[in-house]
């Protein structure tokens, strides 16, 4: 139970948040060397705004930190402090202070925090001592980090149960630079009504198909169907718009991390992003922020020479990192581009066979060799630096990725740059799925997961001992896999060569994992359907293979398999 | 005397929070025997429909149905019993658990009744196909004896790692 001033105060909290989020990326245009009147009076103004509110709801150790702040800004206003690096950095530490201090209030309403280390540099600030003074009585910044690491636990945030959804109406013509009124709802109950909106279409489909076999005699009733078939239809749509969120947020926090790494390693760089209006689900953002950050922060760790190495072979010593995004059909497409040092592919291959991840005669394409950094246990630099060499290598960012039904590529060019290539859909409740028929079952795989499908019938087979079943694909040879022996082999385990197959056909998926392809046979290919997925029972959670449940559009639970996980070390040769 | 089980403990606590230290149980049929769990776990009772077999798992787990938009497990007590089965006109009880629901093959409802917990004889060491980890006790009810079993502890820890091994 809340008394009026908590839930007031609670209100402030909320409209901090997003005061904070602007006042950043405004510091950030401010670092790029923008100096319009414009830009600086908006900061002004965010500032007075914030500081108001907090003594406006009683937080009047918060308000007078907010006013010390706004005393710099006044100084910069009037043209008495110029925003050179130094001085932005301690006005970003300062929102950093800000911002761990919003997120302690939102647990402990009577939160303090410490803000008398960057009160110091404040004041050294708005007395006018030199920047480079202020810095000099500036604790490490790490530090600050990692006090705001403390106060805001994700678990904290997760535990209340209540997840920011922007409930936007779904009108296209949407009226730019006017805010839209937003409402918060509990993530629980909309998840609720997702689930519901999920039977209310199989249901409805179940009814549709009385329909088309003529099990429906009354003619109103058919039409009334229609009209229902199409509401039905418009409100699954708007059910899963309701979980999507503009990407912005993130690549603003990744514009930050890259120009922190980037000013430790004391190396210029521009950040560039593009397209943060593409909308994702609330879950795909969250599920994403990790892998992206660790890939911005080893691109200004690894992927950008040092200025003075970028001079040296002619490169102009600003390097540019692009960050941007864009949906194409039911995918969010992101790519991460820097005009760094590229990779050598006979440089990956000599590591990767030095630590024992590849054979030492293993002949690999280019495109293989740069698939090399995916492997587990596969770091190029010699020495673990600060900024990314945190033990979490890029089979991470795979794992993260793959578990989010996406997948990720690498172009690179040795001495002009690298670019990832991230594909994931825009929403985790439904995919496009292809339907097919194991041992008389239905499963799906995701078709993010395939290349294509083959007949096996049109190539011949070959069997070799010890490394089972592989045919010749155009150019590549290809690893088969019998799914229908993966997910059932007791079934097969006594009739071990002479499957019992009844169709004359031998439907192959293809997939490919770190540039290689494979196939798994199956018994059937049934076609495409989107999927809503659906949580498993606990019990079976932790089957290999299979990644969710699944809601057929005939109404019948399936499967989702993932099938990479047949993919393991040493499976080969007990698959087919 | 045998330690209670953490099944036997938890219907321990619930008779003591209960008033009158008296609970409601379903008594079902399965396999021509009579069993009983109790109601506050119950959730619903659903007639049979068709269950997805899962790869992997152990015989008496019957697979995944769709309960209202959830995907339910779904375990067969005849055959974790080695009771006789007959498909023809089985119902499925749902339980629910500290993991979720579950679902529970049975043959048909008896009655719901309500026992004290002086009925119910925990530590009875008479012979019974129920594995000790979900047996809750024997209920002595006017005409008959009666097994009270724990549907959610019938997909013992052993059993999915049994499923475990098999799989990979």
């Amino acid at each position: 139970m809340f008394d009026f001033e908590d839930d007031l105060k609670l209100a402030f909290l909320d409209e901090a948040q997003s005061l904070l989020d602007e006042t950043e990326a405004a510091f950030i245009s401010l670092d790029e060397g923008d100096r319009s009147p414009e830009l600086i009076d908006k900061i002004f103004r965010l500032a007075h705004n914030f500081k108001g509110s907090a003594k406006t709801v009683g937080l009047v150790h918060l308000s007078n930190f907010g006013h010390l702040f706004e005393e710099v800004l006044t100084q910069l206003k009037k043209g008495a402090l110029t925003p050179e690096k130094a001085v932005c950095t301690v006005l970003l530490t300062t929102l950093d202070n800000f911002k761990a201090y919003v997120a302690g209030l939102k647990v402990d309403l009577t939160y303090v925090h410490d803000v008398s280390e960057i009160s110091l540099k404040l004041n050294a600030l708005k007395d006018g001592t030199s920047a480079v003074a202020a810095m000099a009585v500036a604790p490490p910044e790490i530090e600050v980090g990692e006090s705001r690491a403390e106060v805001e636990p994700a678990e904290l945030a997760k535990a209340k149960e209540v997840a920011n959804f922007q409930a936007e109406p779904l009108i296209e013509t949407r009226v730019k630079a006017v805010e839209e009124e937003t409402l918060k709802v509990g993530r629980k109950k909309l998840d609720t009504l997702l689930n519901l909106i999920g039977e209310l279409v199989v249901n409805q489909s179940m009814v549709a198909g009385f329909r088309d076999q003529n099990d429906l005699q009354n003619p109103m009733a058919i039409q009334t169907l229609n009209v229902m078939e199409k509401i039905v239809l418009d409100i699954q749509g708007i059910s899963t718009a309701l979980r999507m969120t503009p990407i912005s947020p993130l690549f603003q926090k990744l514009k930050r991390i890259a120009r922190d790494a980037g000013q430790n390693l004391e190396k210029t760089i521009q950040f560039v992003t593009e397209g943060e209006h593409v909308e994702v689900d609330k879950i795909v953002l969250e599920k994403i922020s990790d892998p992206l950050t660790h890939l911005v922060r080893n691109a200004v760790d690894h992927g950008i020479e040092t200025d003075s190495e970028r001079m040296a072979c002619g490169k102009s010593a600003k390097s540019i990192v692009t960050l941007s995004s864009v949906q194409k059909e039911d995918r969010i497409v992101i790519t991460l581009s820097d005009n760094g040092r590229g990779m050598n592919p006979q440089k990956l291959i000599a590591k990767a066979v030095e630590k024992g991840l590849i054979p030492a005669n293993e002949k690999l394409s280019d495109e293989q060799a740069y698939s090399l950094i995916f492997k587990p246990g596969f770091s190029t630099k010699e020495q673990v630096t600060d900024m990314s060499g945190r033990g979490v290598g890029m089979d991470v960012v795979q794992t993260a990725i793959s578990a989010l039904h996406g997948h990720i590529s690498i172009a690179t060019k040795f001495g002009e740059g690298t670019q990832f290539t991230i594909s994931l859909p825009l929403s985790m409740s439904i995919i496009a799925g292809m339907l097919v028929g194991i041992d008389q079952k239905k499963y799906v795989v995701p078709i993010s997961q395939l290349v294509e499908t083959v007949e096996l019938n049109h190539f011949r087979i070959e069997s070799s001992t010890g490394r089972g079943q592989m045919f010749k694909l155009r150019e590549d040879v290809i690893p088969l896999y019998s799914l229908p022996r993966l997910l059932h082999p007791s079934i097969f385990a006594a009739n071990e060569f002479g499957a019992v197959r009844e169709s004359s056909h031998r439907p192959a998926l293809i997939t490919a994992l770190n540039g290689k392809k494979f196939a798994f046979e199956i018994d059937q290919i049934f076609g495409q359907q989107q999927i809503v997925l659906k949580k498993l029972g606990y019990e079976i959670q932790e089957l290999p293979g299979i990644v969710a449940g699944a809601i057929l559009n005939t109404g019948e639970p399936g499967f989702v398999l993932n099938l990479a996980d047949f993919l393991h070390e040493g499976s080969a040769s007990e698959a087919a | 005397m045998k330690p209670l089980s953490s099944s036997q403990k938890a219907l321990s606590d619930a008779f003591a929070s209960a008033e009158e230290n008296a609970l409601s149980f379903i008594i079902f049929k399965i396999g021509g025997e009579i069993y009983g769990t109790p109601l506050l776990t119950t959730r619903e009772v659903i007639r049979h429909r068709e269950i997805k077999p899962t790869p992997y798992m152990v015989p008496h787990f019957k697979g995944v149905i769709n309960l209202r938009g959830q995907i339910v497990s779904v375990i067969d007590l005849r055959i974790k019993f080695q009771l006789p089965c007959d498909e023809s006109q089985s119902l499925i009880l749902i339980v629910e658990s500290e993991h979720g629901l579950l679902g529970a093959v049975v043959d048909d409802l008896v009655s719901v009744e309500t026992i004290q917990q002086t009925q119910i004889d925990q530590t009875a060491s008479i012979e019974t196909k129920v594995p000790v980890e979900f047996f809750l006790g024997i209920a002595k009810l006017e005409d008959r004896l009666v097994n009270m079993v724990d549907i959610s502890g019938c997909l013992s820890s052993e059993d999915l790692r049994v499923l475990a091994s098999s799989a990979s």
